[in-house]
């Protein structure tokens, strides 16, 4: 068995909207309680672990299946949609007494990323060998978590290490009514037109009478929201653990890693040039950067992934038919 | 084999649905991963996986406590699911997948609550009697402790394995009469400690092994 470990500064290339809930209509950013070592805690934000493992998990879905010829196809079913773009559920099918060892030794074999993410398969849960960190602001309040390569990497870049309210940051957004412009009613059916006018006159009227009943009544569906989010290059420590028990499991990781950087997008509002990350500077890392030279996850060239490519176009017949049968 | 005390000190918060990590259980762990066994059952467990911690003088358990800290603070999170409808509609089979019910069934998306436990210093310990450098060289593959560790939970920011002096008679797995571990009930020393159903020896979870014991009061 070898433990692989990676870590890597992250930057922020857009503000990052990652929230936990809501307060009225205020989205509130992902926080979790840092200890100062002295009994004292903030609430510091932070990307959750969940979020950068299933972004793993979900683009070493999309290399697994483009290496198995199969992304183009719409082949799946649904139980292997599951397997693997959620790590399966438990589906009451099948006997989870057994664990069946031979089985589960195919199932790695078909699909190496499977053995390192785990999940639900025949009923059963598979553990995974693979620990994927939190994305952990670099601020005042988690400085003393940030390991010593990295603390000294920022010391030599002359980055300024702030409390994370220097970071945070809060933002408006309005959904308009569409309604209010003339040119947009005039898309409308007559009778739809009269009932829209009849609503504003209304409103115009409930204004200036100042009765707060009407006002309501006939309101326009703008929505102003306000949300919390992360600055724009906000930088970030983050690592991922491997525990790999041969060379293709270790390749397996690379292309996980690497298919995950590649294209990096966390949290909410992506359709809104929120979210996106890329890896700025890595440790341990013998694979290329790939923020800098990956376009596909099977573009690496001849050091990472190879491997796994070969593999899994070999072994492409038998994942078609395990991809249709599998209970997940 | 000699006296040892072992600190993990841990970077984020940690999730133990068990309340306490068994230090034994830990190295056994270890111990079948790198062997390549995938498998951790009671008959893998009863003899023939050596772990370098002593063994009581009947054999029945491992000289080593489960894991002690303060909790000094609790936080709630949750886990959630998403069904996964924008890949199922890019890459299922229209023909043999007609339809996907995410208000109940295996799509259902879910939200699971979890407790996060803080602890003083950030530290967890254990005491045991084993070999401090064959139980460093196994614990420096943990890297995370506890439940959702795939996540990032319990994160080990580093191991400290150091010769301690034991504390009295019943080290390690006696102290001030509280049990440190499962202990059966003719265990000498023990005063006043809460009886439960509870494992010797791991894995722990396999409850179909439970006897009456005392039981260690952690967390």
């Amino acid at each position: 068995m070898k433990t692989k470990r990676y870590s890597f500064i992250l930057e922020a290339m857009q503000p990052i909207a990652h929230h936990s809930g809501t307060l009225g209509n205020v989205s509130l950013f992902m926080r979790r309680k840092v200890h100062d070592g002295k009994g004292n805690f903030e609430d510091v934000p932070f990307v959750t672990g969940d979020t950068m493992r299933h972004g793993m998990r979900d683009a070493s879905a999309i290399a697994y299946l483009d290496a198995a010829g199969l992304l183009d196809e719409k082949a799946l079913g649904e139980a292997a949609t599951r397997l693997l773009f959620s790590g399966g559920m438990m589906t009451g099918k099948g006997d989870a007494s057994k664990v069946d060892l031979a089985r589960f030794t195919e199932m790695c074999t078909l699909c190496p990323p499977l053995g390192l993410l785990g999940g639900c398969v025949d009923n059963r849960s598979v553990p995974g060998r693979l620990f994927v960190d939190e994305a952990t602001l670099i601020c005042s309040e988690t400085e003393r978590f940030i390991p010593d390569h990295a603390k000294e990497w920022l010391t030599a870049e002359r980055v300024t290490i702030k409390s994370f309210r220097e970071h945070m940051d809060e933002v408006t957004r309005v959904r308009m009514d569409p309604l209010l412009d003339p040119s947009k009613r005039g898309l409308l059916l007559p009778e739809a037109h009269v009932d829209v006018m009849r609503r504003l006159g209304a409103g115009e009227r409930a204004h200036a009478a100042d009765d707060a009943v009407e006002k309501s009544d006939s309101k326009s569906t703008m929505m102003p929201r306000n949300f919390e989010t992360l600055a724009q290059g906000s930088l970030f420590f983050w690592q991922a653990t491997c525990n790999c028990l041969d060379a293709l499991e270790e390749d397996s990781f690379d292309v996980m890693v690497a298919a995950f950087l590649a294209n990096c997008v966390v949290g909410g509002k992506k359709g809104t040039s929120h979210g996106r990350m890329r890896s700025i500077r890595a440790w341990n890392v013998d694979i290329r950067r790939p923020s800098d030279t990956v376009s596909d996850c099977v573009g690496l060239g001849k050091t990472t992934g190879s491997l796994f490519v070969e593999h899994v176009a070999k072994h492409k017949e038998q994942i078609r038919e395990w991809l249709r049968i599998v209970n997940a | 084999m000699t006296p040892i005390h072992v600190v993990a000190e841990i970077g984020s918060g940690t999730f133990t649905r068990r309340g306490a990590i068994a230090l034994d259980s830990l190295l056994i762990h270890q111990t079948c991963l790198r062997q390549g066994r995938l498998s951790v059952d009671a008959s893998t467990c009863s003899g023939d996986i050596e772990i370098p911690i002593a063994r009581e003088p009947g054999g029945r358990f491992y000289l080593a406590s489960v894991s002690h800290g303060k909790p000094v603070a609790r936080e709630l999170q949750y886990t959630n699911r998403r069904p996964a409808i924008a890949e199922m509609q890019a890459l299922c089979d229209p023909q043999a997948t007609r339809v996907i019910n995410i208000s109940l069934g295996a799509n259902k998306g879910y939200r699971i609550p979890r407790s996060i436990t803080y602890y003083e210093r950030d530290e967890l310990e254990w005491w045991a009697i084993g070999d401090p450098d064959g139980v460093r060289d196994l614990l420096a593959t943990i890297t995370h402790l506890g439940a959702r560790r795939g996540v990032g939970l319990g994160r080990v920011m580093r191991w400290r394995v150091e010769e301690c002096e034991p504390w009295g008679d019943g080290f390690p797995v006696v102290l001030d009469g509280k049990p440190t571990r499962n202990l059966p009930l003719d265990w000498p020393g023990v005063a006043g400690s809460r009886v439960g159903f509870g494992v010797l020896s791991p894995p722990y979870w396999d409850q179909t092994r439970e006897e009456r014991c005392f039981t260690p009061e952690t967390q």
